[in-house]
């Protein structure tokens, strides 16, 4: 080996402890008395350490990465799980409004009973289209297809069709036992109140009585 | 399963990297928060206090100066008392009073005078940036342990000798490139 690299050889083979107990003796008796060599020796020892923090620092690195990462999965986790049970939450307690809703209405529905009048001259006045519309979306609303029987009233109530068998307040009374097993407390209560604006109409007293479950 | 101080000390001293990994994590999030109770350190500043006590810790091992005989209370406690050092020396240098510390372990290693901050910061730019062969030659002796006789096959030297001429001219030119770049303390 080439002589120029011996004093690096030698501090090399005194930091990793392999100089024999005399060559140790030798160089530490060196050691106190040259302080260039002292600060050779610091040097090497520290580039040795360098190259092993340099190492040292990318596995930290990359446990730091991991650590984090962890973290960050960890969060999602309690977020989804906390929206998950915000969310059952949620639908637990619109599926218990709904049903109060739907078990009120049913208790106040009674099926519209429309007995013909004969007219002046004896016959019997025939129904017109806006009385089938009616009695269609009766059925509907009896058969649970709620939408449907709304799409069917609304039309109604809305409208000044010709009708013999149904009346504005049955149309709104029914209207608003549909909104209540929809879940619509607002519109429902709307419609009773103006049921009630009417006092001679069949369904004043049970529009009364409905209001104040509500 | 668990791991006793002994299997640490010689996954260390192994360079095992995932278990080392695994060391340096096992007591991270402990030090933060003892750390953050005890002291008025700049949040920011702790985790690299217990970064530079890792590696202090890791260094002592590879150095011989700790190991499983002469370790006197628990791997913890060491990395625990290094990191506190290492905090009062970061408060000191802020002008921060510090009180006391009641944290004792019979195991804190002596302060080495050691060439200083600065220094080891130009050090470490130095080791970092180093061109190859060197970097190779250097990682494959002081962090991976290979004897001359592998580096000079696994890097198609001539023969073992030539490795370790080159290895030292490498420690050589490094050497020379710093000794203009640092500063000794009288």
């Amino acid at each position: 080996m080439e002589d120029y690299t011996i004093l690096e050889q030698e501090i090399d083979r005194y930091l990793e402890g392999t100089l024999t107990v005399e060559e140790n003796e030798s160089f530490n008796e060196r050691l106190k008395c040259d302080p260039e060599l002292v600060k050779e020796v610091e040097l090497q020892r520290s580039i040795i350490r360098a190259v092993r923090n340099e190492r040292l620092g990318k596995i930290i690195e990359n446990e730091e990465r991991q650590l984090h990462k962890q973290v960050r999965i960890r969060q999602l986790v309690i977020s989804i799980g906390s929206f998950a049970v915000a969310a059952s939450l949620i639908g637990v307690f619109y599926l218990t409004y709904l049903n109060n809703c739907e078990k009120l209405a049913d208790r106040y529905y009674v099926a519209y009973t429309y007995t013909p009048l004969p007219s002046r001259g004896g016959e019997i006045v025939s129904l017109t289209r806006a009385d089938s519309m009616f009695f269609n979306a009766l059925v509907e609303l009896k058969k649970g297809s709620k939408k449907q029987a709304i799409t069917l009233l609304e039309n109604l109530d809305n409208s000044n069709y010709e009708m013999v068998a149904a009346t504005d307040p049955a149309i709104k009374w029914y209207l608003a036992l549909a909104y209540l097993k929809n879940g619509q407390k607002k519109k429902a209560r709307f419609l009773l109140q103006e049921i009630i604006k009417k006092p001679n109409s069949e369904f004043t007293e049970k529009a009364k009585k409905l209001l104040n479950e509500l | 399963m668990e791991l006793t101080d002994v299997d640490k000390i010689l996954a260390i001293k192994k360079k095992n990297e995932f278990l080392v990994g695994k060391i340096y994590g096992l007591y991270r999030n402990e030090f933060l928060f003892f750390l953050k109770k005890r002291n008025s350190i700049n949040p920011d500043d702790i985790l690299e206090i217990y970064q530079d006590a890792f590696m202090v810790l890791c260094n002592k091992i590879y150095e011989n100066k700790l190991n499983a005989d002469n370790l006197k209370s628990s791997l913890k406690s060491y990395l625990f008392g290094v990191g506190i050092r290492i905090a009062y020396n970061v408060n000191r240098k802020n002008g921060n009073r510090l009180e006391q510390d009641p944290f004792e372990t019979p195991d804190m290693p002596d302060d080495e005078p050691g060439l200083g901050e600065e220094n080891e910061k130009i050090i470490q730019k130095a080791v970092n940036d180093m061109g190859e062969p060197c970097h190779t030659i250097l990682v494959k002796q002081y962090w991976e342990d290979k004897k001359a006789e592998e580096i000079a096959i696994e890097m198609n030297y001539k023969n073992t000798d030539t490795a370790k001429t080159q290895k030292y001219k490498c420690i050589q030119k490094l050497k020379n490139e710093l000794r203009n770049k640092i500063v000794y303390q009288s």
